[in-house]
């Protein structure tokens, strides 16, 4: 049964920000499934991300030090937008996925969660997913999520 | 009865973005002979779950932590009861957020304060506007691998020595900031802790970071102490402004298998008083059972830096402790 299906924009203004996602789980599952997916993971523009690097890396970085630094001022084509997923159930943290995949699926149950997510019923309620926008380098992002409720017997 | 134990402070699993396995971090510690490790994914505890006392009996003791990995800085908390929401964390909630974390009993660490930050890696350069340092208990002076030779944390002791000179007291560390098993070997230095009756778990090592009782070493072991008008006075302790004895030991044999090989060798051992050396005393990579200074103290800090040569380089920072303090 899927609970939602949302597909969320981020722009640079929602850079470092949190954005919650609310659903409601009207009965007791044995399990829930989370689908995350977002878009464009890399910055392609490596002209604009070596700008980018060039113009930064002197907020972090002496002057004197900078010699040692080459080989960052070299890798602009590295950037990345970075979001990561965190979920709350009645107002309990259960974890998060700080992982860089940009793809990632996750399953909850009180018989045993994927890494990051502590183990906890799928249990009827309010339940809160939280997107953590911790870097939007492009100008426009997408982000899909898929929550499913997995009843007895019910696989993915 | 206070005894000195050898951690790692900083490392990731599965659970976050690491590629160990809870288990495979406690062996991989084990095998480099620590004494305990601080388990700190990323916004998550959920590898708390994994840890279960047959593994912590087998391998070594871990002590519960996370590392809130904000927007703005990443942040070590430790022995904290119950969660608090990192997600709550802006450059000016900072504050109300650490005390938050002190209020559930915990202990924060700034981790990694010079590392590059957006928009290498978002949040990873500590940009949040504390403005009472009662509520920061250490910093992570040191971090990566080879950290002696890094340039972050030649600005991150700086950083850490002007809050000393501000009047704050805050102790040091050492994280590795592990996140998998090492393709080669690296050097790796530790933050010994000082628990009480040598035994490390969560609440002793929240104990010794909070009274201070810590110090960093690329590999050899160090005491410090101070004796007053007949009281002795150990790291993190505060001692009257006028003359006192230091006591100083340095011990080369130390968990020696895993740092030889990185030409190691203490050259000189120096006393610093806020943020000037005031003593130094020559060695010559032989361990020291009792060395010593007399001198007059004013207020402010002291600690013990020992100098020496390190992977080919001569004059290099090998090992630093937390401060003993003089009272105004």
């Amino acid at each position: 049964m899927i609970v939602l299906d949302q597909t969320l924009l981020f722009h640079l203004e929602d850079d470092k920000t949190n954005r919650g996602v609310e659903f409601f789980l009207p009965e007791d599952c044995r399990a829930l499934r989370f689908e995350c997916e977002y878009s464009p993971k890399f910055i392609e523009d490596t002209a604009l991300s070596l700008r980018a690097v060039r113009a930064s890396i002197g907020r972090y970085v002496p002057r004197y030090q900078l010699p040692q630094y080459a080989q960052n001022l070299k890798m602009g084509e590295t950037l990345v937008n970075l979001l990561t997923f965190s979920l709350d159930h009645e107002g309990i943290y259960l974890g998060c996925a700080h992982r860089h995949a940009a793809h990632q699926v996750h399953t909850l149950s009180a018989a045993g969660s994927s890494p990051g997510f502590v183990r906890h019923g799928a249990t009827a309620g309010h339940w809160r997913a939280v997107i953590n926008v911790h870097s939007i380098t492009s100008p426009e992002v997408a982000y899909r999520l898929i929550v499913s409720a997995l009843r007895e017997g019910e696989n993915p | 009865m206070i005894a000195y134990k050898s951690l790692e402070m900083h490392s990731h699993t599965l659970h976050s973005d690491g590629t160990f396995t809870v288990e495979a971090l406690c062996r991989a510690c084990k095998a480099r002979e620590l004494d305990g490790v601080a388990l700190t994914d990323h916004n998550t505890m959920s590898g708390w779950e994994d840890l279960l006392p047959s593994l912590e009996a087998e391998t070594l003791p871990v002590v519960r932590g996370i590392e809130w990995t904000t927007f703005y800085g990443h942040m070590l908390v430790l022995g904290a009861d119950e969660y608090v929401d990192w997600r709550l964390a802006t450059p000016d909630t900072i504050d109300d957020c650490a005390r938050a974390v002190h209020a559930a009993n915990g202990v924060v660490g700034i981790a990694h304060p010079y590392a590059l930050g957006s928009p290498f890696c978002t949040g990873c350069h500590w940009e949040f506007n504390v403005r009472d340092w009662r509520n920061v208990d250490y910093v992570e002076v040191w971090s990566e691998q080879f950290p002696v030779l890094n340039p972050i944390n030649e600005l991150a002791l700086q950083f850490w020595t002007d809050l000393l000179n501000r009047g704050h007291r805050l102790a040091a560390a050492n994280g590795r900031d592990w996140h998998g098993r090492d393709a080669e070997r690296f050097h790796m230095p530790v933050t010994y802790l000082g628990v009480e009756g040598g035994v490390v778990n969560t609440r002793t090592a929240r104990d010794a970071l909070r009274a201070g009782r810590t110090y960093v070493t690329s590999g050899p072991a160090l005491s410090l102490a101070a004796e007053q008008k007949g009281r002795a006075f150990g790291l993190g302790e505060s001692l009257r402004p006028g003359d006192a004895n230091l006591r100083w030991a340095l011990d080369t044999t130390a968990r020696a298998a895993q740092w030889e090989g990185f030409g190691i060798v203490p050259r000189e051992i120096a006393l610093v008083q806020n943020g000037a050396p005031v003593a130094a005393a020559p060695c010559g990579g032989a361990p020291v059972e009792r060395g010593g200074f007399t001198l007059p103290l004013w207020p402010g800090w002291l600690r013990l830096e020992v100098l020496g040569d390190y992977m080919g380089k001569t004059g290099q920072l090998l090992a630093f402790t937390s401060p003993i303090y003089v009272d105004g």
